[in-house]
């Protein structure tokens, strides 16, 4: 009104929110481990989107990486093991309002919270699910995990596992309706950024894996794809993950991928010579059920009793 | 629409439409509302429109409060969220009260079967215990959010009582007002209610905005308290300004003009969303009665409508756009008088506007900046030249400006009025005598010599009507003597263009033909006649592009963190803090090289997990640079 708007300053967007905004308590994880800058990507990206702290929530299971909600000065729930996903199903089915993140581990996420996962990526619900895959049960102390390489000793298999691993991302690709598959490792924080931000745009359940190392207990795992870049295969495309040309430079060894193909993506992901990074696919028309169970939101309480009413009369005789 | 509420429509139109001005206005119901313009127009025909001005005021007020029960609704919609929203986070607080933990509260929230799983007094005990509960809300907000929910409970309250508009000065048709969701009242007391909606307006404002504020739990008192409290009702948007109700005051240019010109003004520039229908009915000859219409444009912020009963399509589009302006706005409506006759009313009304004695215009400035988006003149000629003489002469009240001569008594000199008013280049005749065409009583056409006032009258008409037109872009003297200037520039500039065109014409033919001289001198290949021999005529051709010096091979003997490739992993961070350091991005960078050692730099990229420290070579008078270190750091590239 009258040109002059001197209301402007009342605005609540004005707020600006600072990388010290997100930080929450203090890290506990042990020095180098890769979950740190897992937690240093997320923060950036909650600081650069100004995404509002009181309107973002991190859920966790259990383990190492479950502590993530912690260190994050946001909503948190630090869960069950294992149910990190069906809280966090819960939380997105009446708050279409929140940013949500889950952070759950291989022991979490792939052993004891299978069922939970599955069907998460069938509900497609709007989530941004980061699987911090150290290939070990770190918090409990060195325990094979489903994602623990064939013959590697741990407490639990003193002579080596017994089985080749699980592929967390063959397994997703698989599940009907999964709308947004990717891969990354944490020793690159620039692709690690980008990843995790083109899973936070992507509307429906944003599955990354993360390959995280764990200096205790698989010290050695990642370390040939650590010291050779050759070793990892870079996924490039215009649709694909977004990259500056310096973290481009960083991997010569690099495959075209159009992440709209299935068929490759599943292909890709089965290849065990390589280390393979970016998104496999995406698919953003896939139907969301967080939009069906977000419905009849905003209601006055006294539409809630009338509908509740209407409902009744239908038990009428 | 059901069929009984069709027709309950359908009688309060017809009723309406039946009072017309020979009975008592009908109180109009809010359906007539709608078709607005298709009643003023049948209304017109039939000479039966609310002329009088209670009915007047009724018509309007329906119109009102339709146009701006929209915006009301969502106002009073966002009141009952933003309190919902309050009543939410008070009801969060409370949940962590210690009250909330107690062994009856945890049982109650547990639902009535939890007690076969749960133990509500063991689950109270443990929740006591909570050594870090969750943060509590300060008191300061707590009172804050308190006061402010109470507020806007009161102001829905209120607006939900308010009527639609407040009338003042039309007492006479309380009924008729009451029936559109309005509420009479005393002129008098205009101002005064104006003042006090300001303060009840900005009151809601600041309650709007701190809800606002503390829902998106962005309220921060160093920088907001003062501001809310400053805060007044011209920060309001439009729709907060049109959700209250409208004061709607009901004049006539006399009892204005006697009475509260003062008033008037004061209402105008304080800029209350107040509408001001002023009904004119008639004309004056004297010029003594006030142009209100430009005298309210001259306000410049105000919204003006100068309209005719008898133009319904005008007036009906001009009150729309009243009905939806925020700011103060003002109707100057000619209306028939009282007349031994309804059609000669009408028609006077009519000519008078045909006649352009009454200009009809809209002046809005919620339309833009300038004279030409924010003024529309209504033009409508008619195939006759009227003048404003011809709607005088039905007036009987000017009966003594007109004396009608017989056919033996016309002479040559005698010209028609609209001749004789028409801008000529040579002065008049001095003895001509202008006349308007009458007809007797038998229908046969008669002079009527006009008086001196009337030939007045008339000009001061047509020059309002001059300057009008030029307000409005028509026949603009200023805009046209700037179109000539341009137009003798871009002439000029033309002709200035053609002379360079040949001069350069004749230089290119000298150095073309210069160059042919030398080609056959020299033969074909040795002058290669250039790419754009036009372009770089009498230029040197340009240099071939400079080879670009090879980047010299950076000398990676300094150290340094490729900083956009650190995990954040505190390593290197605790082995020097001060050495290295966290960017913005939380990212090392290496702060100060001089507040470390060679050895701990060789050690911090031995840990790096990103290995993006780079130690480089030592610096002259480290000690830490043993051999031993030196291996180590060699090993690293
Ligand atoms: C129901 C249940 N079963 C078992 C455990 C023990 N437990 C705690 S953490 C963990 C494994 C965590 O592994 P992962 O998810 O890979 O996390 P990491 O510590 O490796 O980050 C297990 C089995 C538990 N806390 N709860
Ligand atoms: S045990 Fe492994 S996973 Fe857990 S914090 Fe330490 S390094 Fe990280
Ligand atoms: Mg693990």
């Amino acid at each position: 009104m009258f040109e002059l708007n001197d209301d402007w300053d009342l605005e609540p967007k004005s707020r600006v929110c600072l990388l010290e905004d997100y930080a929450g308590s203090e890290v506990r994880w042990c020095p180098g481990c890769g979950d740190h800058a897992v937690l240093s990507a997320v923060q950036r990206l909650a600081r650069d989107k100004q995404l509002a702290p009181e309107k973002t929530v991190v859920v966790s299971g259990i383990g190492c990486s479950s502590r993530f909600p912690h260190y994050m000065s946001t909503y948190g729930f630090h869960g069950l093991h294992g149910r990190a996903l069906p809280v966090a199903c819960g939380i997105r089915s009446r708050r279409p309002d929140l940013d949500i993140f889950v952070v759950t581990g291989d022991g979490d996420c792939c052993a004891i919270g299978t069922a939970h996962w599955i069907h998460a990526i069938r509900y497609n619900m709007d989530l941004t699910i980061l699987l911090l895959d150290n290939n070990i049960y770190g918090l409990t102390k060195n325990q094979t995990s489903p994602t623990t390489p064939f013959g590697w000793r741990s407490q639990t298999h003193p002579r080596g596992s017994f089985f080749a691993s699980l592929n967390p991302i063959a397994v997703t690709l698989g599940i009907q309706n999964a709308s947004f598959v990717a891969q990354t490792i944490d020793w690159c924080p620039p692709h690690l950024y980008a990843t995790i931000r083109a899973a936070h745009e992507h509307k429906g359940a944003s599955f990354v894996r993360i390959f995280q190392r764990c200096p205790h207990f698989t010290e050695d795992v990642f370390a040939q794809a650590r010291e050779d870049p050759g070793r990892v295969l870079l996924m490039t495309h215009a649709q694909g993950i977004p990259l500056d040309a310096a973290v481009l430079k960083m991997f010569p060894n690099r495959a075209g991928h159009d992440p709209s193909n299935l068929a490759e993506a599943r292909e890709l992901a089965c290849r065990e010579d390589v280390c393979t990074i970016g998104l496999f696919y995406r698919n953003p028309g896939g139907s969301r059920y967080d939009e069906v169970t977000a419905q009849g939101l905003g209601k006055t309480p006294g539409e809630k009793l009338a509908a509740i009413e209407m409902a009744l009369d239908g038990f009428m005789v | 629409m059901k069929d009984a509420a069709i027709e309950v429509w359908r009688e309060k139109l017809r009723s309406f439409l039946k009072a017309g001005v020979d009975g008592q206005p009908a109180p109009p119901p809010e359906a007539v509302l709608y078709p607005v313009k298709a009643l003023l127009a049948w209304g017109a025909r039939h000479h039966r429109l609310p002329a009088d001005a209670p009915s007047l005021a009724v018509f309007y007020g329906g119109m009102l409060a339709a146009a701006r029960k929209p915006a009301r609704e969502r106002l009073l919609e966002d009141l009952t969220r933003l309190s919902g929203k309050l009543r939410d986070l008070l009801a969060a607080e409370d949940s962590h009260s210690p009250e909330a933990a107690s062994p009856e509260a945890v049982s109650a929230s547990l639902g009535m079967e939890a007690e076969v799983f749960f133990d509500a007094a063991a689950l109270s005990e443990a929740l006591s215990h909570s050594t870090r509960g969750p943060l509590r809300m300060r008191p300061d907000r707590r009172r804050r959010i308190e006061a402010t929910l109470a507020a806007l409970e009161e102001y829905s309250r209120e607006m939900r009582m308010a009527p639609a508009f407040w009338l003042f000065g039309a007492g006479e048709s309380a009924a008729g007002i009451e029936a559109v969701g309005g509420r009479p009242s005393p002129h008098a007391g205009v101002l005064g209610f104006c003042e006090g909606l300001r303060d009840r307006l900005s009151g809601l404002l600041r309650a709007v905005r701190t809800a606002r504020l503390e829902v998106e739990n962005a309220f921060d008192p160093a920088r907001h308290q003062e501001r809310l409290e400053q805060l007044d009702w011209r920060s309001a948007t439009r729709d907060e300004l049109v959700s209250l109700p409208a004061a709607v005051v009901v004049e006539t240019p006399e009892r204005l003009s006697q009475e509260s010109v003062g008033a008037f003004g004061r209402l105008l520039r304080s800029g209350y969303p107040v509408q001001i229908l002023i009904r004119q009915q008639g004309e004056d000859l004297s010029g003594l009665r006030p142009d209100f219409g430009s005298l309210a444009v001259a306000h410049r912020e105000v919204f003006v409508l100068q309209s005719s009963l008898a133009c319904p399509d005008h007036l009906s589009q001009g009150l729309a756009r009243m009905s939806e302006t925020p700011r103060p706005a003002v109707a100057v409506i000619s209306a028939p008088a009282q007349a031994e006759s309804k059609s000669l009313a009408w028609q006077r009304t009519l000519l008078l506007y045909l006649s352009r004695a009454f200009p009809l215009y809209c002046y809005d400035p919620d339309r833009g900046q300038t004279w030409a988006s924010r003024f529309q003149l209504h033009e409508e000629r008619p195939e006759e030249a009227l003048t404003p003489a011809d709607a005088a002469a039905l007036f009987p009240e000017f009966r003594c400006h007109f004396r009608v001569i017989p056919e033996s008594a016309w002479k040559d000199e005698q010209v028609e009025l609209c001749e004789y008013l028409a801008p000529r280049e040579d002065a008049p005749t001095p003895r001509a005598v202008p006349f308007v065409w009458v007809a007797d009583s038998e229908g046969r056409p008669e002079r009527a010599i006009v008086s001196r006032e009337m030939v007045r009258y008339c000009l001061d008409r047509l020059r309002a009507w001059t300057l009008l037109e030029e307000l409005a872009g028509i026949r603009n003297e200023q805009a046209e003597a700037a179109v000539a200037q341009v137009r003798k520039e871009i002439e000029e500039a033309a002709t200035n263009r053609e002379q360079a065109a040949i001069e350069k014409a004749k230089r290119e033919g000298a150095s073309e033909a210069i160059r042919r001289v030398v080609a056959v001198l020299t033969g074909p290949e040795l002058v290669k006649r250039p790419a754009k021999a036009a372009a770089l005529a009498g230029q040197e051709p340009a240099p071939a592009p400079q080879q670009i010096a090879a980047e010299p091979a950076p000398a990676s003997e300094a150290p340094y963190i490729d900083s956009f490739l650190c995990t954040s992993c505190n390593d290197c961070f605790k082995i020097n803090a001060r050495m290295f350091q966290y960017d913005a991005n939380k990212q090392a960078y290496l702060a100060d090289r001089s507040a470390g050692t060679f050895a701990e730099l060789v050690k911090a990229a031995e840990v790096c997990p990103a290995k993006c420290i780079h130690p480089g070579n030592p610096r002259p008078a480290d000690t830490t640079a043993t051999p031993a270190m030196l291996a180590r750091a060699a090993k690293l590239k």
